[in-house]
């Protein structure tokens, strides 16, 4: 519908163009005519042009507006409609359908052999759903998607630079929808993060680092978390074939499963950004009580910074000095706002993947 | 006392007519039927939190959702401090109502949910609402809100038992409970139709064990198991307890007489006569708990652990 009315907004452009030619050279002097037609149309040709670019520009900016969105910042009120409406112009995009059909052929991939269990947690493994030529052309085939040569340049820009702009030069695959303001540079970069960590899971298993010590508990259900979603979707997939849910049953309970990439999302930035927390000890979590899960661990993130400016508990801050220590907090706690900012809209992107 | 929790059976009336049931009154028309009026409730509660503060309040019955004045007692409790969980058969649950309920301070629900084949679940809870308490349970983690689901384990639905962990586990649920049929109320009448063997309970808990380490995901043996009877060691990824009853867990009913289970229907007094210090200390629970122990318990080491399973189910 867009298009059409773009189109129609040249035409008339054009057409009022052409009228003012007509009419100017009408009535211009014949040595006039040579004169001032040229310079004339050339005016009138630019003229229309800067006014037509103009307005598909406007008309791009405007695209998030009833989103309430301004540079990555969501409105956790704005109302289904807005979202299903980005929806219904994403559905008609290839890249998009596209990266559906890839993350659901993650979905049917089951993740482990029933030995796994019975490994070391933290061994690197190879497992027999997916061989390692499989994992890797699984893996080109996942930076294409995204709009990357290969899955290095991928790994590079997604993995090592989360909440900084990247340069989306791209044209093809979903960066290419990033540059049509339809998904937003972080929302392109967690769908990317997530599909990184299932194919991951699918293919090697827990890959936390190895050490002597038991890694604290953010760094290990952040594993768990990306393990529990691939054990979920399949265990659903099965009760569904069984006939033990009906699809509205497993529509609801796929979009529940979203909670764990919730978690894995915070842990991956508390983990990732805020370094002392993988060897910090704490008490159960049920003493923090929060109002869910993710709530509890940014508490436990938070209450380890506290611990550390009042001067307690200096072995569990790996030697990092003071300066460094607070950069990663406030860079952890800008990370997890972005995050947070985003989840309503990620959310509807994650349930239409589903779809 | 140590952080008391309470069951509060705030009604009698139910819109289901399980088998399995353990209402006292459901059979025993002597056992005093009513409930209370919402101001005799903050009275009760009022008169009971002068003494002890207990940190979390179950609302249960008959079925909780069929009191009319619920959101106005869960306020009341939560004005106080008191963390409030609901444990409902589901099938009044709908989507407004359990956002009402979230919004009112609800954090944790319990559902029951006796088997995923429709049959099973038909002939034992009789009614055909299977499919409203899987939406229950499905809506409740779409909220976010934690959620144990309970399975009694009897003789018509321990085959079951794989379909409903693994639904559990897929749909999200924090943890599963998993009751033995605990003989009281209706559940006497149909002793012989529901209680299991031994070798059937083994087999519940063997499958129950594995999908527990499989999936990383918590079961909790919530009729409490003695040792001697089940060797815990051999389900090391189940959570076993002891029996708490009369010590740190104790019932309402829906006329405010205190009783130290659910199962158990000897009414220690009522909380509006007397005080939950002098009933809770009264030396009737002692000897009944005394009275319902292996003579091996005497000289058990993991008595203190285990605590002689549930002394209830002995009694019966």
């Amino acid at each position: 519908m867009e298009k059409i009315i773009q189109s129609m907004f040249l035409l008339i452009a054009f057409l009022v163009f052409f009228l003012l030619f007509i009419l100017k050279v009408y009535n211009l002097e014949n040595n006039e005519k040579r004169k001032y037609g040229f310079l004339t149309s050339v005016l009138l040709l630019l003229f229309t042009s800067i006014s037509c670019g103009s307005l598909l520009f406007i008309k791009k900016k405007d695209r998030y507006k009833n989103l309430n969105i301004d540079s990555a910042q969501f409105d956790k009120t704005q109302t289904y409609q807005d979202l299903s409406v980005r929806m219904q112009e994403l559905n008609r995009m290839s890249e998009w359908k596209n990266l559906k059909i890839f993350w659901k052929k993650l979905n049917l991939i089951e993740p482990s052999n029933e030995n796994i269990n019975d490994l070391d947690y933290y061994e690197y493994i190879h497992t027999d759903s997916l061989g390692v030529k499989e994992a890797e052309n699984l893996r080109q085939e996942m930076a294409g998607i995204f709009g990357y040569k290969n899955y290095n340049s991928f790994r590079e820009e997604i993995l090592y630079n989360v909440t900084e702009e990247t340069k989306i030069s791209s044209k093809v695959g979903i960066k290419k929808l990033v540059l049509e303001n339809t998904i937003l540079p972080l929302e392109m970069k967690i769908l990317a993060k997530v599909c990184d960590e299932r194919l991951n899971y699918i293919s090697i298993g827990f890959s936390s680092m190895l050490t002597r010590m038991m890694p604290s508990r953010i760094v290990t259900e952040k594993d768990n978390s990306i393990a529990d979603l691939e054990h979920k979707i399949d265990l659903l997939i099965a009760l569904r074939n069984n006939g033990k849910v009906d699809k509205d049953e497993f529509e609801v309970a796929l979009g529940n499963i979203q909670n764990e990439i919730e978690t894995f999302l915070i842990l991956d930035a508390i983990k990732s950004n805020y370094l002392p927390i993988y060897g910090y000890s704490y008490g159960n979590i049920e003493d923090f009580n929060e109002s869910s899960e993710i709530e509890e661990y940014v508490a436990i993130f938070e209450q380890h910074y506290i611990n550390y400016k009042n001067g307690e508990e200096e072995s569990f801050y790996g030697g990092y000095d003071i300066n460094e220590i607070d950069k990663m907090y406030l860079k952890t706690r800008n990370e997890i706002e972005e995050i947070k900012k985003v989840l309503p809209s990620l959310r509807e992107l994650i349930a239409d993947l589903e779809r | 006392m140590k952080n008391p929790y309470f069951i509060y059976e705030i009604t009698p009336r139910c819109n289901s007519n399980c088998l399995y049931c353990y209402n006292i009154w459901k059979e025993n028309s002597s056992y005093p039927h009513g409930e209370l009026r919402i101001v005799q409730i903050k009275e009760l509660f009022t008169k009971l939190f002068s003494e002890v503060i207990p940190k979390r309040i179950t609302i249960a019955g008959g079925e909780p959702l069929m009191y009319s004045d619920l959101f106005e007692v869960i306020s009341f409790l939560r004005s106080q401090n008191i963390m409030v969980s609901i444990a409902t058969n589901g099938t009044l649950l709908s989507e407004g109502i359990l956002k009402k309920l979230i919004a009112s301070g609800v954090d944790y629900f319990e559902i029951s949910l006796v088997s995923l084949n429709s049959k099973t679940y038909e002939r034992l809870s009789r009614n055909n609402k299977l499919p409203q308490a899987k939406k229950a349970i499905l809506n409740i983690k779409k909220y976010k809100a934690r959620l144990a689901v309970s399975f009694v384990i009897n003789k018509l639905n321990f085959e079951n038992i794989e379909d409903v962990i693994d639904f559990c586990y897929a749909s999200s649920v924090d943890v599963l409970a998993l009751n033995r049929f605990a003989l009281g109320g209706r559940g006497l009448k149909y002793k012989s139709l529901l209680q299991i063997s031994n070798f059937e309970l083994k087999t519940v808990l063997k499958i129950a064990n594995q999908k527990s380490k499989e999936y990383n995901f918590p079961i909790n043996i919530t009729i409490p198991i003695e040792n001697c009877l089940i060797n815990h060691n051999e389900y090391p990824f189940l959570n076993f307890g002891g029996c708490e009853c009369g010590r740190r867990k104790w019932v309402i009913d829906p006329l405010g007489n205190l009783r130290i289970c659910e199962q158990n229907p000897h009414i220690l007094g009522s909380l509006f006569k007397k005080s939950f210090y002098e009933l809770s200390g009264l030396d009737k629970i002692h000897e009944f708990k005394k009275d319902n122990l292996r003579d091996s318990c005497n000289s058990c080491k993991l008595f203190d652990f285990c605590r002689g399973g549930c002394r209830y189910t002995r009694y019966n």
